[in-house]
């Protein structure tokens, strides 16, 4: 009977100890989720998402019913629907689309080796996207300045080569 | 003994089939606003159908344009009069869309399970059962905690945060539709906070078709078109 005894508290205790291990694990792993946290989940009010849109909804009504009109159909109809709305297309949900890229290459690049011409080729091949096209803008400027500065001091050097050569 | 052998065969063909009659492609009309940070709007309408099989989403815009893009692994193809216009890099592949989370019923985590992010605390507000989502390390990615809250065990809303802890994107998903044992969100808000400057979109389903029988080259779209 002592013996039974003896190994069913042995049995508690290892049990006692497997649980008191986990409970530490899950207080250290736990981050509490905080107030402002909460708020911002539960008291959001999505009116302002549909207040954003108010301006569209004239187009999204008439797109409604007439279900085949593209954007240069409605330019030469009724043009006042199309008031701040971009040509080009916009795919949901992680797709590229909205910073399609020229031929793949990075608008950047094409602005930084082709200059105006990459800027040009740009505007053209994204549909007028003025992300990308600023993007190229900044390549062209900056190959500007890199081109400038390159040619500076070249200039300088070999004006101090000169200077040395008639001492 | 071969009747037993012939009835348990029977049963794994039962099962087998059961299981193959899973929900497997999606269709619907789809609209996306955008309303971009200078106050420029992006509209597009049309269609979207996906089979998780074939794992391509085909969506044909009727408007701006009439185009069909194609994202099939890392790849987006835009075509236009049948002709392939373009290819671009997409790092979201259709096994990680909203499609393939909504067929395989695992909407209501937002897809975390199967990521490295892993749950830090639920709580239980009102209807609402908040769980908090932590990074694997802090230091190693740009993105911080991410909240999803369900109701009814229906995803209700997401917040992604940055590593410092900064509001970067709020998604609510709204209006479901009960279609073929589905939980279908059919409108789905999203706010992008970039500093003080808000972006808006929202994205709305119409028309919602499960598992349509035959009709099979929409699903299956031909990419060597020229």
């Amino acid at each position: 009977m002592k013996k039974f005894l003896f190994k069913s508290l042995c049995v508690t205790l290892s049990f006692l100890l497997l649980n008191m291990q986990s409970f530490a694990f899950n207080l250290k792993s736990t981050v509490n989720i905080t107030d402002s946290e909460i708020q911002a989940t539960a008291n959001f009010d999505d009116s302002e998402i549909y207040q954003a849109f108010a301006d569209i909804s004239s187009l999204d009504k008439y797109l409604q019913t007439n279900e085949d009109k593209t954007y240069s159909d409605l330019k030469t109809e009724d043009v006042s629907m199309l008031n701040g709305v971009s040509s080009s297309t916009t795919l949901p949900l992680g797709s590229p689309e909205s910073d399609e890229l020229a031929l793949g290459i990075p608008s950047f690049l094409w602005g930084c080796v082709f200059g105006v011409l990459g800027v040009v080729i740009v505007y053209i091949m994204t549909d007028d996207n003025k992300v990308q096209t600023k993007k190229a803008v900044y390549g062209c400027v900056a190959s500007t300045i890199v081109g400038i500065v390159f040619y500076a001091v070249i200039i300088a050097a070999a004006t101090t080569t000169n200077t040395t050569r008639y001492y | 003994m071969v009747r037993a052998l012939f009835f348990i065969c029977f049963t794994f063909l039962c099962v087998g089939i059961g299981f193959g009659q899973n929900s497997f492609r999606f269709k619907a009309d789809i609209t996306t606003k955008i309303k971009n940070v200078d106050g420029s709007f992006q509209y597009t309408k049309g269609s979207v159908c996906y089979d998780k099989n074939i794992k391509k989403i085909i969506y044909k815009i009727t408007f701006p344009q009439k185009e069909t893009f194609v994202s099939f692994d890392t790849l987006v193809y835009k075509f236009a009069n049948n002709k392939l216009l373009s290819v671009v890099g997409n790092p979201l592949k259709p096994e990680y869309s909203i499609y393939h989370f909504i067929l395989n019923n695992d909407i209501s985590d937002f897809g975390l399970k199967k990521s490295s992010f892993s749950i830090s605390n639920i709580e239980k507000v009102d209807n609402l059962v908040i769980t908090k989502w932590v990074p694997p390390s802090a230091n190693s990615s740009i993105l911080g905690n991410i909240i999803v809250s369900t109701k009814n065990k229906r995803l209700n809303t997401v917040l992604i945060y940055s590593s410092k802890g900064v509001l970067l994107n709020r998604q609510i998903y709204k209006n479901y539709q009960s279609v073929n044992g589905l939980e279908i969100p059919t409108e789905i808000l999203t706010v992008t906070y970039i500093g003080e400057i808000k972006k808006y979109q929202m994205i709305e389903f119409r028309n919602v078709v499960i598992n349509e029988p035959g009709n099979d080259s929409p699903y299956n779209f031909n990419l060597s078109i020229n």
